[in-house]
């Protein structure tokens, strides 16, 4: 059984792996939750970002930016592999050593480099992912494999002292395809001696870092049945999807030292502080109490910084020398040393009648891990499961994941986790169904989808057990599909598509459907703490990770909603783990929804501190108090006091004193997906195959929006991100396996000029277990530009690009191959 | 000193900056620092010392003598834009320095550095060529005048000498009826340049009397399309003739020589240069007062 | 090496490596609002100014800015009172991550300086030189306009970073519209 089994089994109060009826359409929602467009004062409006000023005037702090607090700082370098496979046979750091202002080199021989694997996947514990990876290593798997490392007193010097050690490698064949890993001679890239891997399907001698499978229904059946009936259409595609690297605008930074009280303090850029200090300190067998890990600003994340690559390495650094050390990731490093989305190729069968009901769905993904595992399991099956959820009432579904070992760069988490490879292939092919039939895509895809009030098992298909869905699968209460589809054909006109007059030029509309979560289902924990100064401002505390989207200020307006104060008067702290409430991390979409609900929770429970007060002052029943405008009201007399009033009196009172201090937790076994539609205009020249895009609409159900600016921001920033997953010039290796990408010069990242519009169109619907009716907005944009893109240069041209990225060169040979 | 950082003499003139290469035979030139200083920070480029020419007075600015507009070498593309008499009677090249990078990169970014300095695909290398520009070199001896095809030649290397400094970029002043342009494709997002195709045509009495055209992205530097030329010299100038002169660009440049990589294949590239031709000579025609869109 | 140079409006002199850049220097001495993301003049969030030019510091020569006027984003407005452009991107939500956003605005400022009423067309290739992962642009691109009339519309500039109570301004998507979800 494997690690995450266990995990939800402990998760799960009822027990995971009984058969569960299916959750009820009924949700018993919290109070406060339902209130009316009219009523709503913080929430839903559009509150300054609460760092933007910092931010605007350069005062904002990312970790580069504490060096100057550490006057005995130590620059640290990292030596990485030059080659992509092999063994380190000589590693000769005397010369290093022996240069002005070398502190220290470090080896895997070191006293203080634990020998011990660990992941570097920030996941919950015990995480999924396998334990395969040493801090440094002599056995180098791909080009970026540290191997040493230095501590100095500049970068130049640290950088220079790198350059000084002498290295030789027994090089090994590597091996860079999924495909070609997975074959019987292929080079073996890991021992399992080695390893800690409990995965399902884990099998070494072929690389395969997981493989699982499951099934709804009798899918080999429905494809029997189709090929002896002529009113079933069995329809066949294919998909790859390339690397796509986070490019997080701060690089990878950390500052480890050791403080007064001899524990180790990390000033880190790091999505998962919590996760961070348990694995570290499990990894270098130093108590949990022993670390902090504060978060300071962080400059973007996006699933990158959800992994811990460069705290280690500084952490035996800074216990090699007993300084303060800082590791900052060159460029270079973030591209190849650092995390990517994962490669995929997708396979995707179906059966459809002539009416078009989908009949089965059978898919089949093969990922390219790169030389570690990271979320291999549990990012390669979202390829599948995530969206499959939009097409659960097809009786027939199967899938089958394979993540596989490569002498590339180490795949992770990346905004999206997975759905952005799925939702190319699944939605390329519904629209490919379509055409097969004749009907129009989006008619197609409105007989099929899923609805408010369904219940979705296809998302928990690798739950499957004798014919049976663990949990019972995920009750649909709030979907707005339907409106999304209707408002985004309106914007981007569809079906109304003007001609070019020159005959070369055709212009061409496209869509895609989209899903995500909220969360991970039964495995997440948020808590908050928000406590009451005496002038009636608060401090919220909560462990949400603010890596640059505006959490803290979503959390803020959470909290003030509830306690009828001004946004402006909830200060949120930023997460540090000796200060901050659990949490999770910043991943997965949940900083919203469960730490928000864990906000919503605490600021209830200070309410009500707030009324005890105001009801001895005020001399009203408590059952009558309202807090709103900065004051709490009594209903009947309409009389007030404010909360600075209140504030005073719980501190300095001369009754009772009592500082109001709510606190809560949440955790929950619901995840509620949001839903899209992506939609793409785009004009094909095709003597040249190039194409421009003129308009990329994307209409959004993410349940009640708790700030718009923040909300659209994420929006069109994921859909820069998904359009350059479709276009980018991606990321090449040479035959070697060398990456000839080495930094954003030549990485295709799409700048003001060459960004085509971003229209979002929010379609507002209430989730009942969301805070207020808010579901997650972060990940979902991420997924629909590469399908709607695809499809819309098949309505232009009449050819379809099935791997990404998609570019004038393949879309010129499809047309010269028709 | 510690290694990996280098020591920064500043050039004052140009025999100055000669005699320090002199005394620092593996130094490096620095004059915008847009390609160096990147090549230093990805461990392309590790010199002990750098010469700066960048602030040499002799060799920068845009000066017009008799019919040939002398570009110094440390002149930044930003001054080149500004520079008024290279958009009216160099337009090729104005329009090749524009589309370079972006502008905080245009205001250090020098021509010498750019012809120097062995980029692959280089907009400036089909400009400086269709442009008939002279390349002017200076070493310890003597001074070189190198046309801007020969420069190029040695590809995928230049004719520079280890010992020589780029001086000077001199390209003739067009007459009345002439025009040049400059067309890339470039990629979706990033505007590096796929292939580009620079024009330059003289129309007398209806007349095509001279013309040059060359392309970048194609073989590893510039590289002139005679072939393209020839059709075209003597002739009248409509839809018809341009057409034909463009399919010939591919012309005497062999398959095994095109760029093959990961931007685009040699077959695609083979694909696109009659059509960018085709645009850079209709363009380049409008210039010279003829219409020739079909 | 000491480098001598007018910084911010006051004379000073840096302490330098010889093959150090201004990103160095301004680093080292505590000008962090200046922010490193790639040494290699992609990203564009080192830019300042160097004598009226917007330059990417990663890539010039601490040595070479000897004499020369340099300005950064600590040179702009403060919290409190904020530089129209600054107001401008807080106003129009233009940030998020914030990792650009110095280098951003060091290039706004000057584009306004030399175009005070650019198009949008112009905005996004003057823009070109700094990447923005978070924002898709959008907002970037509105509160660039924004700023545009804020600095040629003196009478409705608020200098602490609210928003222009009365101004005969379009709307060009900024926050106060309702139907700024058509942005």
């Amino acid at each position: 059984m494997s690690r995450t089994e266990e995990g939800d089994e402990e998760s799960t109060p009822d027990g995971a792996s009984q058969t569960d009826a299916a959750p009820p359409v009924e949700f018993e929602e919290g109070p406060d939750n339902r209130r009316g467009p009219d009523e709503l004062t913080a929430v839903s409006s559009r509150e300054e970002k609460a760092d933007a000023r910092k931010i605007v005037t350069g005062e904002a702090k990312y970790t580069a930016d504490y060096a100057r607090e550490f006057p005995d700082l130590a620059a640290g370098k990292v030596l990485r592999s030059e080659i992509a496979h092999g063994v380190v046979t000589e590693l000769d750091t005397s010369a290093a050593e022996e240069m002005d202002g070398v502190y220290a080199v470090i080896t895997p021989d070191s006293a203080e480099v634990p020998n011990d694997p660990y992941t570097s996947a920030g996941q919950s514990y015990p995480e999924p992912s396998p334990y395969d990876l040493r801090v440094l290593r002599k056995r180098v798997r791909y080009v970026g494999d540290p191997i040493a490392a230095v501590a100095a007193e500049d970068v130049a010097t640290a950088r220079a002292a790198v350059q000084a050690i002498e290295v030789s490698y027994d090089e090994r064949d590597a091996v860079l395809d999924a495909e070609a890993a997975i074959e019987p001679d292929a080079p073996r890239i890991h021992d399992p001696e080695s390893v800690e891997n409990h995965q399902p399907g884990a099998d070494y001698e072929r690389n395969i870092e997981a493989h699982a499978e499951g099934e709804i229904g009798d899918v080999d059946g429905a494809f029997e049945a189709a090929a002896d009936r002529s009113d079933l259409t069995v329809v066949e595609t294919e998909w790859a999807t390339p690397h796509q690297s986070h490019c997080v605008g701060e690089p990878h930074t950390t500052i480890a030292r050791r403080d007064q009280d001899d524990r180790y303090h990390f000033v880190t850029s790091t999505q998962v502080p919590y996760h961070a200090r348990r694995q570290l300190a499990r990894l270098f067998d130093v108590p949990i109490r022993d670390i902090r890990v504060t978060k300071p600003r962080i400059g973007g994340g996006f699933g990158g910084k959800q992994s811990i690559v460069l705290e280690p390495i500084a952490l035996a650094l800074t216990m090699a020398i007993d300084r303060p050390v800082k590791l900052e990731a060159t460029r270079k490093e973030e591209f190849h040393a650092m995390r990517v989305r994962r490669p995929a190729s997708i396979t995707v069968r179906s059966v459809v009648t002539d009416e078009g009901d989908l009949e089965a769905i059978d898919m089949s993904v093969l990922t390219n891990s790169g030389a570690y595992g990271s979320h291999g399991l549990t990012a390669s099956g979202a390829i599948g499961k995530k969206q499959l959820a939009l097409y659960t009432h097809t009786p027939n579904i199967r899938l089958e994941m394979t993540a596989a070992h490569t002498n590339r760069p180490v795949a992770g988490a990346m905004r999206g986790y997975g759905a952005p490879q799925g939702h190319f292939a699944l939605e390329g092919h519904m629209d490919a169904v379509a055409r097969e039939l004749g009907m129009d895509p989006l008619e197609f895809r409105a007989r099929n989808v899923i609805g408010e009030g369904d219940l979705d098992v296809a998302s928990s298909i690798l739950k499957e057990g004798d014919g049976e869905i663990r949990g019972g699968g995920r009750r649909i209460r709030s979907c707005g599909l339907d409106e999304c589809i209707e408002r985004g054909k309106r914007a981007i006109g569809w079906g109304d598509v003007e001609q070019p007059d020159a005959p070369h030029l055709h212009r061409g509309i496209g869509a895609a459907l989209t899903i995500q979560s909220s969360g991970v289902p039964n495995d997440e924990l948020g808590a908050a703490h928000i406590k009451m100064n005496e002038d009636g401002s608060f401090i919220l505390q909560t462990g949400a990770v603010d890596i640059g989207t505006g959490a803290d200020t979503a959390m803020a307006q959470i909290a003030a909603e509830i306690l009828g104060a001004p946004p402006e008067d909830v200060l949120v702290q930023p997460s540090d783990t000796d200060i901050s409430p659990f949490d999770y991390g910043a991943y997965a979409s949940s900083t919203t929804y469960v730490t928000g609900t864990a906000v919503k929770k605490a600021a209830q429970d200070a309410r009500e501190q707030l009324f005890d007060f105001a009801a001895r002052l005020l001399g009203e029943p408590r059952e009558t108090l309202t807090a709103r405008d900065g004051a709490v009201y009594a209903e009947r007399s309409g009389e007030s006091v404010s909360l600075k009033e209140i504030g005073y009196e719980s501190i300095y009172g001369d009754e009772e004193r009592a500082q109001v201090m709510g606190e809560a937790s949440h955790s929950t076994p619901e995840s509620p997906p949001p839903f899209g539609a992506q939609f793409a205009d785009v004009t094909v020249d095709e003597r040249t195959g190039e194409f421009e895009v003129h308009d990329l609409v994307y209409a959004i159900d993410c349940g009640t929006v708790i700030n718009p600016d923040l909300a659209e921001g994420q929006v069109t920033g994921a859909m820069h991100m998904s359009y350059e997953l479709a276009v980018g010039s991606g990321f090449s290796f040479d035959d070697d396996g060398q990456p000839e990408v080495v930094g954003f010069g030549d990485y295709g990242i799409p700048k003001a000029d060459t960004q085509p519009p971003l229209t979002p169109i929010f379609v507002e619907t209430h989730e009942p277990s969301g805070p207020f009716g808010a579901k997650a907005v972060a990940e979902i944009p991420t997924n629909g530009v590469p399908p709607a893109l695809s499809n819309a240069i098949r309505d232009a041209v009449g050819v379809r690009i099935d791997d990404l990225p998609i570019t004038a060169e393949k879309i010129r040979a499809a047309l010269d191959a028709e | 000193m510690h290694p990996g950082t280098f020591e920064y003499l500043s050039a004052e003139s140009v025999d100055h900056a000669l005699d320090l290469l002199a005394d620092h035979p593996d130094a490096e030139m620095l004059a915008g620092g847009q390609s160096l200083l990147p090549a230093i920070t990805n461990d392309e480029a590790d010199p002990d010392v750098v010469v700066d020419i960048g602030e040499i007075d002799a060799i920068r600015g845009v000066e017009v003598r008799n019919d040939v507009v002398e570009i110094g070498a440390a002149t930044t593309y930003a001054e080149l834009q500004d520079a008024e008499r290279l958009r009216n009677d160099a337009a090729a090249l104005a329009e090749a320095v524009s589309v370079i990078g972006d502008e905080q990169v245009r205001n250090r970014g020098t021509i010498g550095g750019n012809l120097a300095h062995p980029v692959r695909v280089s907009d400036l290398s089909a400009a400086v060529i269709a442009s008939d520009a002279t390349i002017v070199t200076k070493g310890p001896h003597s001074e070189r005048r190198i046309t801007a095809a020969e420069f190029f030649a040695p590809n995928p290397a230049t004719d520079l000498a280890a010992d020589e400094l780029l001086t000077s970029v001199d390209v003739p002043i067009s007459t009345v009826n002439t025009g040049g342009a400059y067309v890339k494709q470039q990629s979706v997002t990033m505007r590096y340049s796929l292939l580009g195709v620079a024009a330059r045509l003289t129309v007398e009495g209806g007349q095509v009397s001279t013309v040059r055209v060359a392309a970048n992205g194609v073989t590893e530097r510039g590289v002139g399309l005679e072939p393209v030329e020839d059709a075209l010299r003597g002739e009248r100038l409509g839809a018809d003739t341009v057409e034909t002169a463009a399919s010939r660009a591919l012309d005497g440049i062999g398959t095994e020589a095109l760029i093959d990589d990961d931007q685009a294949s040699a077959a695609y590239r083979a694909d696109l240069l009659p059509t960018y031709t085709e645009q850079a000579l209709e363009r380049a025609a409008e210039r010279a007062g003829v219409d020739v869109s079909a | 090496m000491d480098v001598e140079l007018t910084l911010n409006g006051e004379d000073v002199t840096l302490t330098a490596a010889q093959s150090d850049t201004l990103l160095d220097a301004l680093r080292g001495a505590g000008y962090t609002g200046t922010k490193r993301g790639c040494g290699t003049g992609d990203c564009g969030f080192c830019t300042v100014a160097v004598d009226g030019e917007p330059v990417k510091s990663c890539l010039q020569p601490v040595a070479r800015v000897e004499g020369a006027t340099v300005e950064t984003i600590e040179n702009l407005g403060t919290q409190d009172e904020l530089h129209p452009v600054q107001a401008a991107f807080v106003d129009n939500a233009a940030l998020q991550c914030g990792f650009c956003i110095p280098g951003m605005i060091m290039r706004v400022t000057q584009l306004l300086e030399s175009n005070p009423e650019p198009d949008e067309r112009e905005i996004r290739e003057a823009l070109s030189g700094n990447i923005c992962r978070c924002t898709g642009y959008e907002k970037i691109v509105d509160a660039v306009q924004d700023a545009a009339m804020r600095l040629s519309n003196d009478g409705a500039v608020v200098s602490d970073g609210g928003r222009p109570v009365s101004s005969n301004r379009s709307c060009v998507g900024c926050s106060d519209c309702p139907g700024g979800d058509g942005e």
